[in-house]
C-alpha cells in the first residue's frame, strides 16, 4: 500500500433518508483499484441501501458518490453500469425464464451495440456480436464453473450455481468495480471456499471488489479492508485484524460489554 | 468442433426448409380454397341439447366452409398477433387495447381512399393505395409512442387498465365522428368506386397479407435472438436486474410498445381493404381480447406458436360455425380446457 493507488470509488458524506428513517448517515470511505473491500454491519445497518445508492437505484439525500472522479448522484442505473460498475443482488435476481447463456449475454448489453436493423437484416455487426458474445459468455461460464449448463433455464439451476451465474452476468459487462451483495449467503462451507477462490481470481483480473457479507470468517479471510456500518453510520474502517479487535465493532455485533463485564 | 459445426449447419438447413415449406403452402392455398364439407348428422346433437336446454338445436347438417377470405383474415390476424407478441410476449407489456391501433391504421386508409378527392384537378395527397400504408403505420406508431410515453412507467395490471381504457376511448371517438372524418356509427364504406382496382379479385389481397404475415414472423424471429430481443425479455423478467445490466428499461419498453404499432397500422390498412369498410364495431374490446387470446394460446414470446395459434383461432371459429349459436359455448370451453391443460400455450416454454 506504499504506492498511491487510484481511487475507484469514493463515497463522500453520503446520507440516504426514507421519510424519517435515516438508512445511511454521513458515510465516507474510498475503495482503491485492485482492492477487495468488505462492507459489514448488523442487519439493517444500511449496507444494501448504500449499494443501491452507488448503483443508482436510489439517489443520495445528501453527499455524493464518485466513480473515477465522476459523480454518480444523477445517473440512472443503466448509465452507471455502462461506466463500469456491475453488481449482484442479495436475493438473487436472474432472468428466470431464460437460459444460462442468455443471462450472461444480457450482461454484455453495454458492450454491444447492434440495432434492430442489424438483427433484422442479419448484418455483420449483429452476426459478429452474437458469435463473439456467445464465446465470451462461454468463457465466463467456464470461469465461474458453470460449463455445460449453457442451455439450462436459469431458475432450474441449484442455488449455489445461481449465485455464480449472477456473478458471471455481472462480469459480462466488463466492469472495473464489482459489487457483490452477500455472495456467500446460503452457500455450503465447500461452496464458500470455491467462492473465495473465485473472488480472488476476479481480483486477479484487475477488477476491484466491494462486497457485503455477514459471514465473519469469510470476510476476514478475503478482504484487504473492512468498513463497518451500524445504524447507517460508519463505526470503523481498517484491515481485518484491526476490525476484529475494534471495541466499537464488538459492541455493535455482541452488545455492550459493561453489563456482562466482558469488556 | 466439426461435429458441432455440422449440427449447426443441419439445423440451419432445417429452418430454411421450414420457411420454404410455409411459403409453398401459402402459395398453394388459393388453389385449394374454398374448402367445403357437409355431414348429415340428423338429430345427433339434439338429445344432448334438448336435455340441457329443453329445445331442439335445429342442426341437422354440419357444414364447414372455409374460403380464401378466411385465409386472408387469418394472415391479417397473424400480423396483429406478432405486433402484440412484441409487447406482451417479448417485453411483458400487457396491452388490452391493441385493436385501437389497428383501427387507426384502418381509418387512415379508409379516409384517404374516400375523403381525399379522386379527380385529377384536386390535390391528391397520395397517388396510390400502397403509398397510404406508411401513413397508416406512422399514425399508429405515433399514437402508440405518445400513449407509451405517458403510461409505460405503470406495470402489469395498471398498464392493462390504461390500454383497455384507451382502446374504448378510441372506439367511442371513432363512433362519434372524430374530426368529422370517421363517419360516426356508420363508419366509412369503401364502395367499389373507391376500392383500388388491384383488389377487385380476392387473390392479390390474400397474397399481400400472407407475404406480410410471413415478413412479420420473420422480423420477430430475427429480433428474438438479438441484443434488443434479449433486452426486452430481460425487462419482462426483472426490471431492476435489467437496469443493473445496463439496459435502459424505459427506452426498451417504448421501443417494444411503439414497434407494435408498425404491425397494428399495417394490419389495419389491409383490414380496411379486406372488409371494404372501416366500422367502429370491428374494433370492439372483444377484438383486442381476440388478439390477446391468440398470443396467449400460441405461447407468449414464441413466433411459430403465436402464428399457429392465430390460424387455429380463426379456423376454430369457422369450423364451429356449423354449431350455430352453440359456437361460442364450445369455443369458450375449448379455451378454458387449453388454459387448464397447457397454460404456457401451444408452443410456450414450459416452466414457472
Amino acid at each position: 500500500m506504499t504506492e498511491a493507488r487510484e481511487v475507484v470509488l469514493s463515497v463522500q458524506n453520503l446520507t440516504r433518508r426514507f421519510g424519517g428513517l435515516v438508512a445511511v448517515a454521513e458515510v465516507s470511505f474510498d475503495v482503491l483499484a485492485g482492492e477487495i473491500v468488505a462492507l459489514i454491519g448488523p442487519n439493517g445497518a444500511g449496507k444494501t441501501t448504500l449499494f443501491n445508492v452507488v448503483t443508482g437505484v436510489y439517489q443520495p439525500s445528501e453527499g455524493d458518490v464518485f466513480y473515477l472522479d465522476e459523480s454518480l448522484a444523477d445517473l440512472q442505473p443503466h448509465e452507471i453500469c455502462r461506466r463500469g460498475i456491475a453488481r449482484t443482488f442479495q436475493n438473487i435476481r436472474l432472468f428466470n425464464g431464460m437460459t444460462v447463456l442468455e443471462n450472461v449475454m444480457i450482461g454484455r448489453h453495454t458492450r454491444t451495440g447492434a440495432g434492430l436493423h442489424d438483427a433484422l437484416f442479419g448484418l455483420r455487426r449483429h452476426r459478429h456480436e452474437e458469435k463473439d458474445g456467445r464465446e465470451r459468455a462461454r468463457h465466463l461460464l467456464e470461469f465461474v464453473g458453470l460449463t455445460g449448463q449453457e442451455a439450462t433455464i436459469a431458475s432450474d439451476l441449484p442455488y449455489g450455481h445461481q449465485r455464480r451465474l449472477e456473478i458471471a452476468r455481472a462480469l459480462a459487462s466488463e466492469p472495473k468495480l464489482l459489487l457483490l451483495d452477500e455472495p456467500a449467503a446460503g452457500l455450503t462451507p465447500a461452496e464458500k471456499t470455491e467462492l473465495k477462490e473465485l473472488i480472488e481470481a476476479i481480483r486477479g483480473h484487475g477488477i476491484t471488489v466491494l462486497l457485503i457479507e455477514h459471514d465473519m470468517k469469510f470476510v476476514m479471510g478475503i478482504s484487504d479492508r473492512v468498513v463497518v456500518l451500524d445504524y447507517g453510520r460508519k463505526i470503523a474502517e481498517g484491515i481485518p485484524e484491526e476490525i476484529r479487535r475494534n471495541p466499537a465493532v464488538i459492541e455493535a455485533y455482541l452488545g455492550t460489554g459493561a453489563e456482562t463485564g466482558v469488556a | 468442433m466439426t461435429a458441432e459445426g455440422g449440427i449447426v449447419k443441419r439445423r440451419k438447413l432445417g429452418k430454411a426448409a421450414a420457411w420454404l415449406g410455409v411459403i409453398l403452402f401459402l402459395a398453394w392455398l388459393p388453389s385449394f380454397l374454398p374448402f367445403s364439407v357437409e355431414w348429415n348428422i340428423g338429430s345427433w346433437l339434439d338429445p344432448i341439447w334438448l336435455r340441457l336446454f329443453g329445445h331442439s338445436s335445429g342442426i341437422e347438417t354440419y357444414r364447414i366452409d372455409i374460403g380464401l377470405h378466411h385465409a386472408t383474415l387469418a394472415a391479417l390476424f397473424v400480423i396483429m398477433a406478432m405486433g402484440l407478441n412484441l409487447s406482451i410476449g417479448f417485453a411483458g407489456l400487457l396491452d388490452l387495447g391493441f385493436i385501437a391501433f389497428v383501427a387507426i391504421g384502418a381509418y387512415i386508409m379508409a379516409i384517404e381512399l374516400t375523403r381525399v378527392p379522386l379527380n385529377s384537378d384536386s390535390v391528391r395527397v397520395f397517388s396510390a393505395w400502397w403509398a397510404v400504408i406508411p401513413l397508416c403505420i406512422f399514425g399508429a406508431v405515433l399514437v402508440r409512442v405518445a400513449l407509451g410515453a405517458t403510461c409505460l412507467r405503470l406495470r402489469g395490471d395498471y398498464l392493462a387498465i390504461v390500454t383497455l381504457g384507451f382502446g374504448e376511448i378510441t372506439r367511442v371517438a371513432l363512433k362519434n365522428d372524430l374530426f368529422g372524418l370517421t363517419g360516426g356509427p356508420d363508419g366509412i364504406f369503401l364502395s367499389p368506386r373507391v376500392m383500388p382496382e388491384f383488389f377487385s379479385d380476392p387473390e392479390p389481397l390474400y397474397y399481400l397479407a400472407a407475404a406480410l404475415a410471413l415478413l412479420s414472423c420473420f422480423t420477430l424471429y430475427r429480433w428474438k435472438n438479438s441484443r434488443a430481443g434479449r433486452a426486452w425479455e430481460a425487462v419482462r423478467e426483472d426490471e431492476v436486474a435489467a437496469a443493473a445490466c445496463g439496459i435502459n428499461v424505459f427506452r426498451a419498453k417504448i421501443w417494444a410498445y411503439g414497434l407494435g404499432g408498425v404491425f397494428a397500422g399495417l394490419a389495419g390498412a389491409l383490414y380496411a381493404l379486406h372488409n371494404t369498410t372501416a366500422h367502429p364495431t370491428d374494433y370492439d374490446f372483444i377484438e383486442s381480447v381476440k388478439v390477446v387470446v391468440m398470443v396467449v394460446l400460441g405461447g407468449m414470446g414464441s413466433i411459430a406458436g403465436v402464428a399457429f395459434g392465430s390460424v387455429v383461432f380463426i379456423l376454430l371459429l369457422e369450423v364451429l360455425r356449423g354449431l350455430a349459436h352453440y359456437r361460442m359455448l364450445i369455443f369458450g370451453a375449448t379455451l378454458v380446457a387449453l388454459m387448464v391443460f397447457r397454460p404456457q400455450g401451444l408452443a410456450g416454454r414450459a416452466g414457472k
